[in-house]
């Protein structure tokens, strides 16, 4: 059995490491999965999980199972975006998704299996992780730097009543208009030090925005914190918490046990190996 | 027994006249890639698919006598999608007899760019990069000029084929008309002197080159296109380093007075100047002038030369003819 990845960031040309999802669901998944690899021009496959990849042109011309894989609810601008989620629902056997509610949403439009495939970690990207030692200094954010405009405003003052400088590894900088006195440090996402950039903060901040499509937005940034032993605090009193480092430590060593019981990409294999069987 | 024959889209008026040149002769499987689909509605009102045309999702071993893969100077870009796109069915590939088509010229300063450089010492980088992508694979040429030592060194000529029914020779309008493309590769398509030439006509005699994309929307779609070249008296084409470029085989096929900057590929083996064609030094005021006297004083003669021009297309660029070329290749190859 050959299973093709063909991720969103290599149908449409973009940077190797430059897609999240792409790494997440395409480059990490065909890494720890003997059988799979990540598509090039003319492979031949027995099976295919189009990440985030919507062209009904080729899709129409497979034979073999085929998955789409879905992190965005893309067809809220389908003309943009070309996922017209009712015609691909006719055209592939089975829909995966990152997250329970795009799940739920996504059932309502089509009339095929639609299964949650959470984003989970490949364990050879996350062997090295943070040590903690002394009182939290720093604190650390990543993502696009459209959410970072939306979300780390709100944060500022928390992190200035705590002392603690913002670290924001980004593909562009964060400068607000009013920083509250919080030292900000702004590094340049890299695919190939970003990790290690990472860990520049004691621990991590994720917050979110419940106002949006932020709704459908996985855990994946919490994830990977933890993978590189950061706790994510996501309230004003697990701040408090993690400024000591026992207390951070504590986390990381629970947190490591629920990723490995929870988030390995290896059971992420396993739901699509069944859903393959099932064609 | 038709051939097998696997490929990709690449340049599509160019496989067009491939597939049905081959109709009886060979079924082609198209590759489906990232960079370019036929099958967009756009591409498919131009061009739809002939039947011996079928799309596939992947190569598979065992099934194909001969794989025809696409290469251009912008191949040795390794950034570039159409350059990964070559490299990783060229790797594929590797259990059938291959024939690559170049209809370019090495002439890509926008990726070979050193200050210490030479535009020749350029040329010859790009050539080095492409016979290293290339090896021995048969390397078609869409010239004789493209295959000698002035462009490539190396290649196996075939002229392009087209059907001659496709062109739509109507009355001419006192117009001057140009497809060069509107933008990329500069000095390959020797664009600033198409610019100049422009402003210059303008400037000093009042008349508009009328330039597809750029201001005459013939792109629309293709029978606006035919129409508006079948209407237009005089064609311009100054580029030099593009083989044997199509849109002006387009243009002589639909009665138009081509008018072409000398030093263009293969002028020896076709054009007769003030009789099929109207050559002229690649200097844009003495374009200008030329145009301008052609527009204002030489209507009929654009006319016969037009006509002469159509004779000559109809005899050497055909499809007939670039059926058995290509037959002949193939053979030679399998």
């Amino acid at each position: 059995m050959k299973v093709s990845i063909l991720t969103f960031e290599k149908w449409h040309g973009r940077a190797p490491g430059s897609i999240g999802s792409s790494m997440i669901r395409g480059k990490w998944l065909a890494e720890a999965w003997d059988d799979a690899q990540l598509w090039s021009n003319g492979q031949y496959f027995d099976a295919i999980i189009l990440q985030k990849v919507y062209s009904q042109l080729f899709i129409e011309d497979i034979k073999e199972p085929k998955i789409l894989d879905l992190c965005d609810p893309d067809w809220f601008d389908a003309e943009n975006s070309k996922c017209y989620i009712k015609q691909l629902g006719s055209m592939v056997d089975a829909i995966t998704c990152s997250t329970q509610e795009l799940t739920d949403f996504v059932k309502t439009f089509v009339d095929i299996p639609v299964i949650t495939v959470p984003d989970r970690l490949n364990p050879k990207y996350f062997t090295r992780k943070r040590e903690h030692r002394e009182k939290a200094k720093t604190v650390v954010w990543f993502g696009y730097y459209h959410n970072a405009k939306v979300v780390l405003p709100k944060v500022l003052t928390s992190l200035k009543a705590r002392g603690l400088k913002l670290c924001i590894v980004s593909n562009s900088p964060f400068e607000p208009a009013a920083d509250y006195g919080v030292e900000i440090q702004n590094i340049a996402w890299s695919p190939q030090n970003a990790f290690l950039d990472l860990q520049h903060g004691d621990f991590a901040i994720n917050p979110a925005d419940t106002t949006s499509n932020f709704r459908f937005k996985s855990n994946n940034k919490t994830l990977i914190s933890w993978g590189l032993g950061l706790p994510v605090a996501d309230t004003a009193e697990e701040m408090d918490r993690f400024i000591d480092p026992a207390e951070r430590q504590k986390e990381i060593d629970l947190r490591t046990k629920e990723i490995n019981e929870k988030w390995d990409i290896k059971y992420s294999i396993n739901q699509y190996k069944e859903i393959i069987c099932q064609k | 027994m038709k051939l097998k024959i696997v490929c990709t889209t690449w340049q599509i008026m160019h496989w067009w006249d491939l597939f049905n040149a081959l109709k009886d002769d060979a079924d082609f499987y198209l590759i489906h890639n990232n960079h370019r689909c036929w099958k967009e509605e756009k591409f498919l009102a131009a061009r739809p698919l002939p039947d011996n045309a079928h799309f596939v999702p992947y190569y598979e071993k065992g099934k194909y006598d001969l794989a025809i893969l696409n290469v251009d100077q912008q191949v040795i870009n390794p950034a570039l999608g159409k350059s990964k796109l070559f490299r990783e069915l060229n790797e594929l590939i590797t259990d059938i007899p291959k024939v690559i088509i170049n209809h370019a010229s090495p002439v890509y300063p926008e990726f070979i760019c050193s200050p210490d450089m030479t535009k020749e010492q350029a040329q010859l980088e790009c050539i080095k990069i492409m016979k290293d992508l290339v090896g021995d694979t048969p390397m078609v040429t869409n010239s004789y000029t493209a295959a000698s030592d002035k462009e490539w060194g190396w290649g196996i000529p075939i002229w392009h084929g087209l059907d001659k029914d496709e062109w739509y020779d109507r009355p001419k309008e006192p117009r001057v008309f140009s497809a060069l493309s509107p933008a990329g590769c500069d000095e390959y398509y020797n664009r600033s002197c198409m610019s100049k030439a422009g402003s210059l006509l303008k400037e000093r005699h009042g008349h508009t080159i009328w330039w597809a994309k750029m201001n005459v929307a013939t792109h629309e779609s293709p029978e606006k296109y035919k129409e508006f070249l079948g209407r237009s008296l005089i064609y311009l084409d100054v580029s030099f380093r593009t083989p044997m470029n199509r849109a002006r085989t387009e243009a002589m096929l639909s009665g138009c007075c081509v008018v072409q900057v000398k030093g263009a590929h293969d002028l020896d083996k076709f054009a007769k100047h003030n009789e099929n064609i109207i050559l002229v030094d690649n200097a844009p005021l003495k374009i200008a002038d030329t145009l301008k006297t052609l527009l204002e004083d030489n209507y009929d003669e654009c006319l016969k030369i037009g006509h002469n021009g159509r004779l000559m297309a109809e005899k050497l660029f055909n499809r007939e003819r670039y059926r058995k070329d290509w037959l002949k290749l193939i053979k030679e190859v399998l």
